[in-house]
């Protein structure tokens, strides 16, 4: 074929490309339109069967509700689901204080963030603020009576992860109603909270 | 308006040239010119009224030649390099000639059997032939009205082995023979202007030549069987028959009426009354002979016209083809979101029903599976929560048999909750858990005496050791540092003295997990 063919045949050669151009556009375009389409099928589809799943197991849904309900009211009393109530802790380091009959107690509350190990919950998000006590002591038993009624206060959730007993005074034979021990405790105080967007009910 | 399978069919002969137009399957419109310059412009004015029209031209001329020839049996580019070599053998001063294949000989090499044919005076095509090229005419090719006679005994269901093809024409009268339906020879021969008896007189006498003729060529011997076949479009040759077979008996005459052709090619009688040609025109419009007598380079436009029509018939094709898919994709796309609709409708009632069913439910701030998350993971913590305690009493058991251990500082540190139980699947499992705290004391009263310090700071470890629920307990730091890494100074005098020197030391105590 020489350029005289090639000239004699231009118009059809601009014809054949321009049509394969164009079916070829339409063809990956429609496809598109095919695999959009089937997505979104294949999500309708899962819907559908989440949502009879859902209408079938409705039954143990009612008994976990009623199941549960109480024990997380109970929570939500507490403080422990939900937004902090610091207020709540201050009250009960004080009366623990006064019931302990220890010396007063400083303490600093630190900012809230997501509990270091609560990752991966499933809809609950477990937060901690780190409080940071100091109390003089008598002795060593005043601190665990001290933790054991600020646990009994109902007052939050929280656990103590490390604390530090030093002696004042190392001389011995102190007067009476002298602290002789200073504890410094540091206590992660906890609450949950539905994780945004996941698993509300609908 | 032209037509994809329109035609222009041009008879040549040597007097004349006659065009038709080929249109919806049969002839249209008819032109004679006469072969001078004056035929051959108005001529080339009719081709460009049908241009792009592909041209087909039949020459009936005396000026024609046939030969039977064998050559050794070859394929392809061999075969080809042989026919050229032995045409141009034969035919050195005319350009239209061609072989056409017969068929295979008899005997061991089976050689090749050609009939070589050509047109021998190219003048005769020369005003025509320019007249196309000068219009571009997509020219088919140029065939020989012989060739075409092939194709017409086939139409005309005339199937003896020896066919002699009797036709009258302006040039002359027209006989070919056909041996089992293939060209063998042909024969024009020019007779004066006679009528009546004295012309059918002489067409037998040329007819009983003719069979001389092929005797003396050893074509076909006196004694064989012949079958004449008279093409008599005008009904002119009724008595023809009987002086045909007055010479040779063994001769069969055919006549074939103006009716009888009209019957069999289903050709339309009015075509036939134009002219002697238009018979053959007919059939060279229904079928193109397959030898084919033009050289290449008249075929140009018709090479560029086919190429342009597989063009725009692969466009046609590849429109239709994305056509059909572009459809495919779109009823799928349809099917689809019909099903999407219907799913969605399905889900929408599931939601319903479990909508009422819900309404029985008790009012709950969140959905039950969070409810029993929440509950369980709170009661976990606080199951899981440590305090010193546990720490604390070891270390007062094991100081209450140590009176020489003076107490200065206790660090307890808790390992994290271990949520594994709670947690989905990859998350929060915090691995082995192990409370443990750091002791810093003292020997109470030391005198200097490091061995008998390190005997009770060994026995109090032990007594720690036993104690239930410590997994280990490791010396962080003795009162003295004797090991032989390291520089070791002191005085001994002032170790005697009383409050001179302390024997502290330091010890970390593993618990256990659980007890």
């Amino acid at each position: 074929m020489n350029l005289r063919d090639l000239t004699a045949l231009r118009g059809a050669l601009i014809l054949f490309a321009t049509i394969v151009a164009l079916g070829a556009a339409a063809i990956f375009f429609t496809g598109r339109l095919v695999v959009e389409a089937a997505a979104e099928t294949a999500r309708q589809r899962t819907a559908l069967e989440e949502a009879r799943l859902r209408y079938q197991r409705s039954g143990d849904e009612k008994d976990t509700i009623v199941r549960y309900l109480d024990g997380y009211e109970q929570l939500q009393r507490e403080g422990v689901v939900g937004e902090e109530r610091r207020i709540n802790w201050i009250d009960g380091l004080r009366t623990a204080n006064i019931h302990s009959g220890l010396f007063g107690v400083d303490y600093q509350i630190g900012v809230q963030q997501p509990y270091a190990s609560g990752a991966g919950l499933g809809g609950i998000e477990l937060r901690q603020s780190e409080m940071k006590i100091r109390l003089p002591l008598l002795h060593e038993g005043d601190l665990l009576r001290f933790l054991d009624t600020l646990k009994r206060q109902n007052t939050g959730l929280f656990i103590v992860d490390q604390c530090a007993l030093d002696r004042i005074n190392q001389t011995g034979g102190s007067p009476r109603y002298q602290p002789n021990l200073v504890a410094e405790c540091n206590l992660s105080w906890l609450t949950l909270v539905e994780d945004s967007g996941k698993d509300k009910r609908t | 308006m032209l037509a994809v399978a329109d035609k222009i069919l041009i008879s040549i002969a040597a007097e004349q040239g006659t065009v038709a137009r080929w249109h919806n399957g049969r002839l249209g419109s008819w032109h004679t010119f006469a072969n001078d310059e004056g035929g051959w412009t108005a001529f080339e004015a009719l081709l460009k009224s049908a241009a792009g029209v592909r041209a087909y031209v039949m020459v009936d001329a005396v000026e024609e030649d046939y030969r039977f020839e064998t050559l050794p049996h070859a394929r392809g580019r061999d075969r080809q390099q042989l026919v050229t070599r032995k045409l141009k053998q034969l035919y050195r001063n005319t350009p239209y000639c061609s072989a056409w294949m017969q068929g295979r000989a008899v005997g061991k090499r089976k050689d090749d059997i050609y009939l070589f044919a050509a047109l021998t005076n190219p003048e005769l095509l020369f005003g025509w032939v320019q007249a196309v090229a000068r219009r571009q005419s997509p020219l088919v090719g140029i065939y020989t009205l012989p060739m075409v006679s092939v194709e017409l005994a086939e139409r005309l269901k005339l199937k003896a082995q020896n066919l002699l093809l009797v036709s009258q024409h302006a040039s002359g009268l027209r006989q070919t023979i056909l041996r089992d339906g293939k060209l063998r020879l042909s024969r024009l021969t020019r007779l004066e202007a006679a009528s009546g008896d004295s012309r059918l007189e002489a067409y037998a006498e040329e007819i009983q030549n003719t069979r001389l003729y092929l005797h003396a060529l050893k074509v076909m011997a006196l004694e064989d069987h012949m079958t004449v076949a008279l093409l008599d479009q005008d009904d002119s040759l009724r008595d023809l028959g009987q002086l045909v077979q007055k010479g040779f008996a063994n001769t069969h005459v055919e006549r074939l009426t103006r009716g009888d052709i009209v019957d069999r090619l289903g050709i339309a009688p009015e075509v036939l009354v134009r002219g002697r040609d238009a018979l053959y025109l007919h059939v060279l419009g229904q079928r193109t002979p397959d030898c084919n007598l033009a050289p290449s380079g008249l075929l140009a436009h018709y090479h560029r016209y086919q190429a342009r029509r597989a063009a725009y018939g692969a466009s046609a094709a590849a429109a239709l083809a994305a056509t059909f898919w572009v459809g495919s994709n779109l009823w799928q796309r349809s099917e689809l979101r019909l099903e999407t609709e219907r799913l969605r409708t399905a889900t929408i009632v599931e939601q319903q029903k479990y909508e009422s069913v819900t309404q029985q439910f008790p009012k709950a701030p969140t959905s039950a599976a969070n409810l029993k998350k929440t509950v369980e993971l709170a009661a976990h913590l606080r199951a899981d929560a440590r305090t010193p305690e546990r720490a604390l009493v070891k270390l007062s058991h094991a100081l209450d048999e140590s009176p020489g251990i003076f107490l200065r500082s206790v660090l307890w540190k808790s390992a994290p909750p271990d949520l594994s139980e709670v947690a989905v699947a990859g998350s929060a499992s915090t691995g082995e858990r192990q409370d443990h705290a750091i002791i810093e004391a003292e020997i109470r009263p030391f005198k200097g005496d490091y061995r008998s310090a390190i005997a009770t700071i060994d026995s109090f470890v032990e007594r720690l050791s036993q104690e239930k629920g410590v997994a280990a307990v490791k010396v962080l730091q003795l009162p003295i540092n004797v090991s032989q890494t390291s520089v070791l100074s002191g005085n001994t005098a002032k170790e005697t003295q009383v409050q001179a020197a302390t024997a502290q030391f330091k010890l970390e105590i593993l618990l256990k997990a659980e007890e």
